[in-house]
């Protein structure tokens, strides 16, 4: 095996460990950014969101959209599925506010959802759709 | 050497004396002798520069190879340790703020916002701060708490026209978060009295008007419930939440 031929093979091999090297650079990035961490809980949601509002599957979208309302980052284009999530998160909670005797609490869920039903004035078919099925999952 | 004229010392390669100026015939054969070294020199040093331009890619090729490798191990442990490192830094960060931070989550869980409250913990890095340890049972509570009511609000609030394929199977998922926050409940504050116990019974409570109010659980059906197997549990659910 000559110089020249050690010398190709070294090429080869640092090309690799170069690779190797900026994947472990990403990585280790990555594991200290733990906003990413965040950000991908939060990708199945706006995968999901979509098909969950057709399904009418709107408690799934009540109950996910749960941590944007808390701060989570989220997918601005999806703003409005967010909003149509808490609608019915707020629908659900007014219910118990009222059942456990919190009526400012209730008071101020019923406040929002005035708020939301404003803001979301072109989607009044789903919104009733949406408080037509908390009335009828009360079994109280 | 001196000099055949004048007989005045002479250096090794002087061609003439410069005392006298006669041609020093000595110097010939020394003469020849420094050009024969000289050019040996040259040849050797220019021998000598081959080499190593020669080899100068090979070694700066194993110089980076090196750089690399050592490059690799570093990033491979800062990617094992950058979530300790970062958990530290939040944990002091967190016992800097302890007083400020106390007070959120007290009123959290004074209004009741048990949601809220894990969610600041969450945000904050609280978990990892030893100076919160005497919360931590309330923020498993309130882990299980979440699960709980997202489990009820996903199974029991849908459209009507809703074509729910995997309904039995949401139901077998779900119900585990039911039955599992109870339990969590019942360990969490055994043997326990301190001044966070009442938010432990709030949690209870709420989640108590939840299954009340989507399932129709009063507080006799809710004891049954809970004690029956899973099976009986899921087919109560099924019965309840399954449209015809």
């Amino acid at each position: 095996m000559n110089k020249k031929m050690i010398f190709r093979i070294s090429v080869c091999l640092n090309v690799i460990l170069a690779i190797v090297f900026m994947i472990a650079m990403i990585h280790a990035i990555k594991q200290i950014d733990r906003n990413w961490e965040n950000n991908k809980t939060w990708a199945f949601v706006d995968i999901l969101i979509e098909d969950k509002l057709k399904q009418e599957e709107y408690g799934w979208m009540g109950a996910q959209t749960r941590p944007w309302r808390y701060g989570a980052k989220g997918n601005e284009d999806n703003r409005e599925y967010y909003e149509l999530g808490e609608y019915t998160d707020l629908l659900f909670f007014r219910e118990i506010y009222q059942a456990a005797g919190e009526l400012s609490k209730a008071g101020a869920c019923e406040e929002r959802l005035k708020e939301l039903k404003v803001e979301l004035d072109g989607q009044s078919g789903i919104l009733n759709k949406m408080e037509q099925s908390v009335e009828k999952a009360q079994k109280e | 050497m001196k000099c055949d004229h004048c007989g005045a010392e002479l250096g090794l390669l002087d061609k003439v004396c410069p005392y006298c100026g006669s041609v020093n015939t000595q110097s010939g054969e020394h003469q020849r002798e420094q050009e024969d070294y000289e050019k040996r020199s040259r040849k050797m040093t220019e021998s000598l520069r081959g080499h190593i331009a020669e080899n100068v890619p090979l070694v700066c090729s194993a110089i980076l190879l090196f750089l690399l490798l050592t490059g690799i191990l570093t990033a491979g442990y800062l990617g094992e340790k950058a979530y300790d490192l970062v958990n530290r830094v939040n944990a002091q960060k967190a016992a800097d703020h302890y007083e400020e931070n106390m007070q959120k989550i007290l009123q959290y869980l004074d209004d009741k916002d048990y949601i809220g409250c894990l969610a600041f913990v969450q945000e904050h890095d609280l978990k990892y701060c030893a100076a919160y340890d005497e919360l931590w049972r309330v923020w498993d509570l309130c882990g299980y708490y979440e699960n709980a009511v997202n489990a009820v609000e996903e199974l029991a609030i849908h459209g009507t026209d809703t074509k729910r394929l995997m309904a039995e199977d949401d139901i077998a998922f779900r119900k585990v978060d039911i039955a599992t926050f109870y339990e969590a409940y019942g360990f969490l504050t055994e043997g326990q009295q301190d001044g966070y116990q009442k938010y432990m019974d709030g949690m209870k409570e709420q989640v108590d008007v939840i299954l009340r109010i989507y399932l129709g659980l009063d507080e006799e059906k809710r004891e049954k419930y809970l004690a029956g197997s899973e099976n009986e549990q899921a087919a109560y659910l099924e019965e309840v939440l399954i449209d015809e």
